[in-house]
């Protein structure tokens, strides 16, 4: 089941179209990764989703509710980070938290604990009565998350999280998000730096020039992408021509190529076809070390997809 | 409590401006009221003698403490709240904002109630230099009340305004400017305005104050000839002149009524009794002057229905600029409805 969906959603500033026939849809409980180059429209989606933004055409939907004809039905069940901080002079972490804890109607009684049990998820209990004007990069992008989840919601909505943080800080985001998603939480979550968001995302779009080019189940999209895929075995040195020319004779074996103890080639098949060649190699009585399928990263992915858009 | 204002509350009260501020504020005005108090003392002793010095004084501090008070609402007031929308899109909170539960009203209504309390904690703080005044006399607490009300009426309608001028504004320093501009012409320029339409606009009769006195509608925006028609009224013939800073806009509301004729030009609000003669009512209780009959309502009314008027313009003015995402399904569904 979907917690948010796009269809054919348009969003124009002036002349340049940010979203030109956006299609998304979230499943629930995931975490959704829009990856795209800057100016790609992956803020302006994210925008129109949390009812910041309206659109010139197309149908939106989160949680079932159109964010343009009910916003605050979604800013009930939604939390929006932002990619800018967005603090205030002068109050400390907790105060900060339980500004928008009343602002987002959470009864008075319940707001203490609840600030001390999002302190603590974000590893910044410490630092409650710290102004957050003093805090790191790294604890200032951890108390907006704990903010985006001060009324407990269902969708998060997190416009490049990780932007500037050290490598530190990132893993310590990166585990949070983990988390949230342990959670049930459904997640949004955009970047242009793809290595952020491997590991994280269960689902992934990729977004270009406003539309989007792919989307889906990661490894889905990997499989779709890569109908050819690179193969990479390691053989003992005095038998791996034999290995080389067993498999270029086969007509799923393309660009052969053998280096250093190792072959590669270009499988154009499913994985019972890479089975079957590993069988063959061993039937012929040669010894192969390591049978190894190479998956594609996500910057090799984005960069299949996108391939020739800038010609 | 609204959010909004109780961050506001917390935010003002930990910056060091603020107390300086009102540290300033309170001595500024208890050195404006001991000036005022030496000006009326020399006057009263050089026009009334001794005897009268009293009553006059109270009168004479009341009022130019009243006039030195809306002046400063009217310098204070856009400076308190003109960043109020502004900052939050420039330190990029207001999507922050935008987002939660709160409405684009309660937000709006959130910095507005700040920036108000700020003006009455500024007011509270002066009350006892304020309220000197009635231990000479001269004046009534009615007096006070009603100046404070229209101290308060124009200091939410320049706030709203500000507020308004705020959320459309692209940079601080463009809120700050629109903010003050319009006080300025709420508070200043309405003066030069009364001035053209005296002259310019003349009734049919060619006089420039005809014998049964004349409108001017320029006068209904300014906080200073309101808060003057809402102590005064009702106005009493006077025949005795005496020099109080209500003076000039005394003249206005005299001429208004149709009796000051000739003598305003002259600068002195005394009644032509010639006209007046014809309008007296009874004396009220045989205090003071005869009641000088009403011809037009009185302009504080006016004022406050301006005002009130300008307020919820402004206030919803702000909230659907505030407002996200801007209302444009129907219009689409409308488009889409539309016959080709």
């Amino acid at each position: 089941m979907a917690i948010a969906t796009l269809r054919g959603v348009e969003k124009r500033y002036g002349p340049v179209r940010a979203m030109d026939g956006i299609d998304l849809e979230v499943p629930e409980g995931s975490v959704f990764g829009l990856i795209g180059p800057n100016g790609a429209g992956k803020t302006t989606s994210m925008l129109v989703i949390s009812t910041l933004l309206s659109r010139d055409a197309g149908q939106v939907e989160v949680v079932g509710v159109d964010p343009e004809t009910n916003p605050a039905a979604v800013r009930k069940v939604l939390g929006y980070m932002p990619d800018s901080f967005g603090f205030y002079e002068n109050l400390n972490a907790s105060e900060y938290l339980d500004f928008f804890a009343a602002a987002n109607k959470v009864a008075a009684a319940k707001r203490p604990a609840l600030i001390a049990d999002l302190l603590a998820l974000v590893d910044l209990e410490q630092k409650a009565a710290t102004d957050v004007n003093t805090l790191s990069r790294g604890m200032k992008q951890r108390l907006s998350l704990a903010r985006a989840l001060i009324h407990d919601p269902q969708l998060l909505v997190l416009d490049e999280p990780a932007s500037g943080l050290d490598p530190r800080a990132r893993v310590q985001l990166r585990e949070l998000i983990a988390e949230l998603s342990r959670m049930g939480k459904s997640v949004i979550i955009s970047s242009h730096i793809l290595s952020e968001l491997e590991g994280i995302c269960t689902h992934l779009a990729v977004i270009d020039d406003g539309r989007v080019k792919a989307q889906g189940n990661l490894e889905d999209i990997r499989r779709t992408l890569t109908a050819t895929r690179r193969v990479s075995l390691r053989a003992p040195d005095e038998e791996v021509d034999d290995v080389a020319l067993i498999l270029s004779g086969q007509p799923e074996v393309s660009e052969v190529d053998v280096e250093r103890g190792r072959v590669r080639f270009v499988l154009s098949g499913e994985d019972a076809d890479s089975a079957r060649l590993l069988g063959l190699v061993i039937a012929s009585g040669k010894h192969v070390f390591d049978w190894r399928l190479e998956v594609a990263g996500l910057e090799e992915l984005f960069l299949s997809i996108t391939a020739g858009d800038d010609e | 409590m609204n959010p909004v204002l109780r961050r506001e509350l917390l935010e003002r009260f930990r910056t060091r401006r603020s107390p300086w501020f009102l540290f300033f504020w309170t001595i500024g005005i208890g050195l404006l009221g001991y000036v005022s108090y030496l000006v009326s003392q020399q006057v009263s002793t050089a026009i009334l003698g001794r005897l009268l010095a009293t009553e006059y004084m109270g009168r004479f501090l009341f009022q130019a403490m009243a006039i030195l008070m809306m002046t400063t609402v009217i310098l204070v007031i856009p400076g308190v709240t003109a960043l109020s929308i502004v900052s939050e899109r420039e330190r990029q909170t207001l999507p922050l904002l935008q987002v939660t539960q709160l409405s684009p009203l309660q937000l709006v209504l959130g910095t507005l109630s700040s920036s108000m309390s700020y003006f009455l904690l500024l007011l509270v703080a002066v009350a006892p230099v304020v309220a000197i005044p009635l231990l000479f006399g001269g004046m009534s607490f009615g007096d006070v009340f009603a100046a404070l009300a229209m101290m308060l009426a124009t200091a939410i309608m320049l706030g709203s305004a500000s507020i308004a001028i705020s959320s459309r504004a692209k940079s601080s320093r463009g809120a700050v400017a629109g903010s003050y501009a319009f006080a300025f012409v709420i508070g200043f320029i309405t003066f030069a305005l009364v001035l053209a339409e005296l002259l310019l606009l003349r009734p049919s009769n060619q006089s420039l104050i005809p014998p049964r006195g004349r409108e001017f509608y320029s006068s209904w925006l300014n906080p200073y000839v309101g808060m003057v028609d809402a102590i005064r009224v009702p106005l009493r013939s006077q025949t005795n002149f005496t020099f109080t800073p209500f003076v000039p806009i005394d003249a206005l509301l005299y001429a208004r009524q149709g009796s000051g004729q000739g003598l305003f030009l002259g600068g002195m609000p005394l009644v032509d009794m010639a006209v007046a003669r014809e309008v007296i009512a009874p004396p009220v209780n045989g205090e003071g002057g005869a009641l000088i009959r009403m011809r037009r309502g009185p302009v504080w009314v006016r004022t406050l229905v301006l005002y009130a008027a300008i307020t919820a313009i402004a206030l919803l003015r702000a909230a659907q600029v505030v407002r996200t995402p801007a209302r444009r399904v129907l219009l689409m569904k409308r488009r889409s409805s539309a016959p080709a």
